[in-house]
């Protein structure tokens, strides 16, 4: 059977927020994201641990509900929709990889029986799904289909995750740190195989990854830094995004260079560029 | 998919279906030994009753001149019975005056058709034809009767006037009756009467019965009775007896009997003449029907209380399952599946699991029922399959999946992020969950209820786990806490195997479940050892208390000294055989009287129950007989008097300056009394003043009291002395009145109130005697001690209807004839005795008795040990006493060993030993389902530098710690449930009018239980701990899949 033709889902969020509480304190995990991501598109999002980028693919997934803002797959609202529509969108829509690839499979089925499982909603929901082994060869694992999960190496088990996470063709995929543990070698297998799902298939891809060499081999990253957009990267360029209120975030060494409370002057140069000018003493007038 | 996740984690799946078939084999097995037990009920009963007894025979009523008719007799039998009764055996009987060498006797002739079986023929033939008789051989030899000898026989018809019927009798054969329960004879003594005599004043020469066939009565044989002159039967009986079938007898088949039988005796007394329906097998089945009742408690009581257990720890144990499977449960939500999704993915394979065990179960039931039927049920118990089986393991295997369900539900419907922790959030503090605080709520409701008595039922059967579940609920909780306190304070103070003990028992959310099954194991063990040793304690008691004596035999004897001789023969010094003389008298209400030789009594007798209570020494007073007065004219020498005159307050002085009258009561022979009030005491008086009164004492009578009367109304108090120096008869010497021990006083001189009295007083002399009195409107007496009928007895029960303001009341005397007794004291119970008696001294009794009276009553000997028995009854032997009846306390107390209630509660060793079981199953599992990350925390605490002999005492502590403290509160919960439940717990198939149960604990069973609890649980704590703690290798921290 051949793959069935999916679309990629875009991902808007605006504004988004969310707000959770631990020892006795309401902590803002996200401060107001956003974000657009095309259909299609394979996006990494970068950020230091704790940037809050695993909770941006957690509401992505519909994990979470967001404290304020929207966030929006497709044209699925995901803060408008109830636990049983979630279901539904978690079945049909969407995919998750999570870190750790034995976390995203029945330890005592084979590769085969997972993705099986793994498209068992989709199947309640009328949802047409491509046969087992078409998204096992998607992924390059198929002479392994039947193998006992312990028997396959870091890289196969990870291609195993992400063969589960794309079991019914979603039109986004979410991956949490996909390569974290593998070498090389298997990462760029999964990675390649990311691509070739994205290719085939059509999926939009979001990966959260710490990984240097992964995010330079991703066409767009994000950076997620203190809950908000921190920058963007794309074809090997880093960019400083504007947020929405208008805000700058600097990058890290320009943040080095000018610290929080420094006067700058914004000012617009004839060709088009605009130049940062800190006061000399770097700080407001007395 | 469900195979393979049970083949993933195959010794969660077994313990799954291993405690899914305990639960499945607890409910199974309730009815399966109902069953078996209500069959040996059945079977124990028969064994233990004659064919006679379960036969039920029809007999007509001797009415005069009415043609009897085997047939009209057999007619109402009802054929609803005839699938569980055999065809009926004919007997006919009639009685015939037969003059014999020591007179005319009166002897009853029984006929049948088959007259010759169940006897022996010692000579000649069996009867065939009409007027041919047997006779026995023992009469025979006596009259000289040799086979062919013709007697006379006359019809005896009493009272009643006209011809009687008289034909002689041909002898043509002699019989011994060698088996009793064969033949047409089945439950009659057709012997035993040769050369005796009746009881009675005017005693007449008994006979053997003489056996013929049917065709000497029946009817066609006979003439119209009316007619003068025809020969023919005035007054006859016949009884068609319908023998038991017991092969063919059954319980469905014995619970229709007693209605049948009842309306059998309906129809039956609508008669003419009227038929009389007689059997014993509607006790059999009154036994039989209480018997299951009370297996019905003790049953669920037991088994209920172990499936509750079992399902408790099958809900732990799925808990403890699902929470390994929340990453499955997650990623079934993960992928869309949503709640019910991951619902069905756990429920099918824990489910799956808890279904292989419900046939385990099932089997696992039958195979103990056989063992049971095989070794303390009554032989011949059949295996059966009621259908309430396969009912309770559905039931029991609903149980099972409801604990999983739930267990289940709890957690897919937790949001899916926290289902992604690695970690599960712990709950802080002390919340209790709902269904926790639920279960507590209805435990303590529970406890009230049933400590108030408002509770019965399921629910108090229940009760006793539904405690121990509540405090091990609550103990839990507040371990966790107070672990904490500990750790901090240890680690303050730098000890490090207590920090680790504690903070791990503080961490562990294991332990919770740990604590509540243990807590509930503990005490379902407690409660059953302690029941069932309690309840074979006071089986063993009732039957020393119902006996009295380890052997006591009932003789035919009618004279004590003749028995104490053949005793004295061979037990001279009186330690191990007694007599004991029994008499009732004539209406329901009134005191038996229990005469006993007391010194003897205290060492022979098995005094059970508060032995200390038997002093009976006061009885030996009784040998002190009351002073006597012979002669027909009584005279009273009043030596001196001091009594002064105190007015009511507010009232004038009524009879001023009179003193009161002098009375006294005399007891005459034959019981009768007479009380003689003579003349005023004077008030004052240093005078001799004598009285004299008319008697009729020419025999001699008893002094029983003597004292003051009051006459009219005269409301004067008066107090003081007057002194008897002489009473006497004109035909005898003075009266022996002097000594003051040898009379009861009234009412207490030294009292600070004014309250009469009337008290003796020493004058050193054997014939006069002083009297202390104050005496308000009424006379005081002082009463002889040994006075005729003022016997001491000790009192067991109430005191009779008729008992006098001065206590004493009538019982009967060895000769049947009424004595005043005079209590001494209360005992407990009667040993072997019913719960109205009046005990007494024999040989007080024996003085007082008649000579010309036989004395009444029954003669027994009590024995101290069995081994005695054969020289005591070879003794009275020898002096021509027979043993009539024989009872054994071992006999007694095999009894209530087969009943239903002891079968019942033997299923306590059984529940005791599976709590423990469960409880240590439990311990096994909990640590090994959490082995990996719990050992990596070992491995780490090396790492750390923790040497590995610290790490094994901690861990070793930590599930010691546990153990101990859940086994403790669970030992304390048995013995509080012990209190409540017991008493709901019936110990016998019927009750004792004499016999109170002592629920005291068993302390030593108890400690017992508590040892084997404690001990087993603790070492498999130590060995699992110490073995977790040995795979804590550094190796372990890297693993992952």
């Amino acid at each position: 059977m051949s793959a069935p033709t999916r679309t990629g889902l875009a991902i808007t969020t605006h504004g988004l927020v969310h707000i959770y509480h631990a020892d006795g304190h309401d902590l803002a995990a996200l401060s107001g994201v956003d974000l657009r991501v095309a259909s299609g598109e394979i996006v990494g999002l970068l950020g230091p641990s704790g940037a809050g980028k695993s909770t941006l693919l957690t509401l992505c997934g519909g994990l979470l509900r967001p404290s304020a803002g929207t966030i929006r797959i497709g044209p699925n609202d995901l803060a408008q929709m109830d636990e049983s529509a979630l279901d539904r969108f978690r079945a049909t829509e969407v995919g998750i990889v999570l870190q750790g690839a034995d976390r995203n499979v029945l330890p005592y089925v084979t590769a085969r029986r997972n993705v099986d499982f793994a498209q068992r909603g989709a199947r309640q929901h009328g949802r047409e799904v491509p046969d087992a082994s078409e998204v096992l060869d998607l992924v390059g694992i198929l002479p392994l289909a039947n193998a006992p999960l312990a028997t396959l190496t870091p890289g196969q088990l990870q291609l195993a995750a992400l063969a589960v996470g794309i079991a019914a063709y979603p039109g986004v995929l979410l991956a949490d740190e996909p390569t974290s543990q593998l070498d090389h070698a298997a990462r760029d297998t999964v990675l390649a195989a990311i691509r070739e799902v994205n290719a085939q298939v059509g999926t939009t891809v979001l990966i959260v990854t710490h990984d240097p060499q992964v995010a330079a081999a991703l066409p767009r990253t994000v950076t997620i830094r203190d809950g908000r957009v921190g920058g963007e990267g794309r074809s090997g360029q880093e960019y400083a995004v504007v947020s929405a209120d208008g805000s700058l975030p600097l990058p890290p060494d320009a943040l080095d260079r000018l610290p929080p409370g420094t006067l700058v002057r914004v000012h617009p140069e004839s060709d088009g560029r605009w130049i940062i000018i800190p006061e000399e003493d770097g700080h407001g007038p007395a | 998919m469900t195979w393979a996740a049970l083949r993933y984690r195959p010794a969660q799946a077994l313990l799954l279906a291993v405690l899914t078939a305990l639960v499945v084999g607890c409910a199974a097995f309730a009815p399966l030994y109902e069953r078996a037990l209500a069959q040996s009920l059945l079977r124990d009963g028969l064994s233990r009753m004659p064919p006679a007894a379960t036969a039920i025979e029809l007999t007509t009523s001797r009415e005069q001149g009415a043609r009897v008719r085997a047939e009209r007799v057999r007619e109402i039998f009802p054929t609803s019975l005839a699938g569980v009764y055999g065809p009926g055996v004919e007997r006919w009987s009639g009685r015939v005056f037969v003059t014999g060498s020591q007179g005319v006797s009166t002897v009853t002739m029984w006929g049948s058709p088959t007259p010759c079986d169940g006897l022996v023929l010692d000579a000649g033939r069996c009867p065939q034809a009409p007027f041919e008789v047997l006779a026995s051989t023992a009469e025979a030899r006596l009259q000289g009767w040799a086979p062919g000898a013709v007697i006379s026989a006359v019809e005896a018809r009493g009272i009643a006037s006209g011809p009687a019927f008289a034909s002689p009798v041909t002898v043509v054969g002699t019989y011994t009756q060698d088996e009793l329960s064969a033949g047409p004879w089945a439950g009659l003594r057709l012997g035993g009467r040769a050369g005796t005599m009746s009881a009675g004043l005017a005693p007449t020469p008994l006979m053997d019965a003489l056996v013929t066939s049917d065709g000497t009565f029946a009817p066609d044989e006979q003439a119209s009775s009316f007619v003068p002159g025809a020969p023919g039967w005035f007054q006859v009986a016949v009884s068609v007896t319908y023998p038991l079938n017991r092969d063919a007898i059954s319980l469905e088949s014995l619970d229709g009997i007693p209605a049948a039988l009842s309306a059998l005796g309906d129809e039956a007394a609508r008669e003419l003449p009227r038929i009389a329906v007689s059997s014993a097998v509607g006790d059999l089945a009154d036994e039989l029907a209480e018997g299951r009742r009370q297996v019905l408690v003790i049953v669920p009581l037991l088994m209920a209380q172990l499936a509750l257990l079992g399902v408790v720890v099958l809900g732990l144990v799925a808990e403890s399952a699902v929470e390994q499977r929340r990453p499955e449960a997650a990623l079934s939500r993960l992928r869309g599946g949503g709640a019910s999704g991951a619902r069905r993915l756990l429920v099918a394979e824990l489910g799956a699991a808890a279904t292989v065990g419900a046939p385990l179960g099932l089997l696992g039931a039958l195979g103990v029922t056989t063992l049971v039927r095989a070794s303390w049920l009554a032989p011949g118990v059949p295996a059966e399959l009621p259908w309430p089986t396969f009912a309770a393991a559905g039931l029991g295997l609903l149980l099972a999946w409801a604990a999983i369900i739930i267990a289940v539900g709890r957690v897919v419907r937790e949001p899916v992020a926290d289902l992604l922790r690695r970690v599960p959030s712990r709950q802080r503090g002390r919340r209790m969950g709902l269904v926790d605080a639920g279960v507590v709520g209805v435990s303590v409701a529970g406890v009230v209820a049933l400590a108030s008595g408002n509770l019965a039922g399921p629910l108090a059967l229940a009760t006793p786990a539904l405690v121990a579940l509540a405090v091990g609920i609550v103990l839990a909780h507040l371990l966790t806490p107070a672990a904490t306190l500990i750790g901090r304070r240890s680690l303050d103070r730098g000890r490090l195997t207590a920090t680790l003990t504690a903070v791990q028992i503080a961490r562990r959310p294991a332990v919770r479940r740990i604590v509540t099954i243990i807590t509930v194991a503990a005490a379902l063990a407690t409660f059953a050892v302690n029941a069932l040793v309690v309840g074979q304690h006071n089986r063993e008691l009732r039957a020393r208390v119902e006996t009295g004596a380890a052997v006591v035999l009932t003789t035919d004897s009618d004279d004590p000294a003749e028995v104490e001789t053949a005793l004295r023969q061979v037990d001279p010094a009186a330690t191990k055989a007694t007599p004991v003389a029994w008499i009732r008298q004539g209406s329901s209400d009134s005191i038996t009287t229990m005469a006993v030789i007391p010194e003897e009594f205290a060492r022979v007798a098995d005094l059970a129950v508060d032995p200390a209570a038997f002093d009976l020494r006061p009885l030996q007073v009784a040998g002190t007989l009351p002073p006597v007065i012979t002669g027909t004219r009584l005279s009273v020498t009043i030596g001196s008097s001091a009594i002064e005159e105190l007015d009511e307050v507010g009232d004038a002085p009524q009879r001023a300056g009179e003193g009161p009258i002098f009375a006294v009561r005399l007891g005459k022979p034959g019981g009768a009394e007479q009380t003689l009030s003579l003349d005023p005491i004077p008030l004052t008086s240093s005078v001799p003043v004598v009285f004299t009164a008319e008697v009729d004492c020419p025999q001699g009578c008893s002094l029983l009291a003597i004292g003051v009367d009051r006459v009219g109304l005269d409301y004067r108090v008066l107090r003081g002395r007057f002194t008897i120096t002489e009473l006497r008869g004109d035909a005898g010497p003075p009266a022996a009145i002097g000594r003051p021990d040898t009379w009861i006083g009234s009412g207490d001189k030294n009292a600070d109130v004014l309250a009469p009295y009337a008290v003796p007083g020493d004058l050193g002399s054997p014939t006069a005697v002083a009297l202390d009195l104050l005496s308000a409107r009424t006379g005081v007496r002082v009463t002889a001690k040994g006075a005729v009928g003022n016997l001491p007895a000790f009192v067991v029960g109430s005191l009779p209807p008729g008992t006098t303001s001065g206590g004493t009341f009538q019982g009967a005397g060895l000769d049947g004839i009424a004595v005043q007794f005079q209590p001494v004291g209360t005992l407990p119970y009667t040993p072997g005795g019913p719960s109205n008696v009046a005990i007494v001294s024999l040989r007080a009794l024996l003085d007082r008795a008649s000579t010309l009276a036989p004395v009444v009553g029954r003669l027994q000997v009590y024995l101290a040990d069995t081994s005695f028995e054969a020289p005591v009854r070879d003794a009275l032997g020898a002096q021509g006493i027979s043993v009539t009846t024989t009872v054994r306390e071992s006999d007694r107390q095999a009894l209530y060993d087969g009943s239903a209630s002891a079968w019942g509660l033997r299923l306590a060793v059984v529940v005791g030993l599976l709590a423990i079981v469960m409880a240590a199953l439990v311990l096994v599992l909990v640590v090994t389902t959490a082995w990996r990350p719990r050992s990596r925390d070992y491995a780490a605490l090396r790492m750390s530098g923790v040497p590995l002999a610290v790490l094994r005492r901690a861990s070793a502590l930590e599930q010691g710690t546990v153990v101990v403290v859940a086994g403790v509160a669970g030992i304390l919960c048995g013995l509080l449930a012990s209190r409540l439940a017991l008493p709901m717990v019936p110990l016998f198939t019927r009750p004792s009018a004499t016999f109170l149960a002592d629920l005291r604990p068993a302390w030593s069973a108890v400690g017992g239980a508590a040892a084997l609890v404690l001990g087993l649980l603790g070492v498999v704590a130590i060995v699992v701990g110490t073995r977790l703690v040995s795979r804590a290798i550094p190796a372990r921290l890297r693993e992952r899949l």
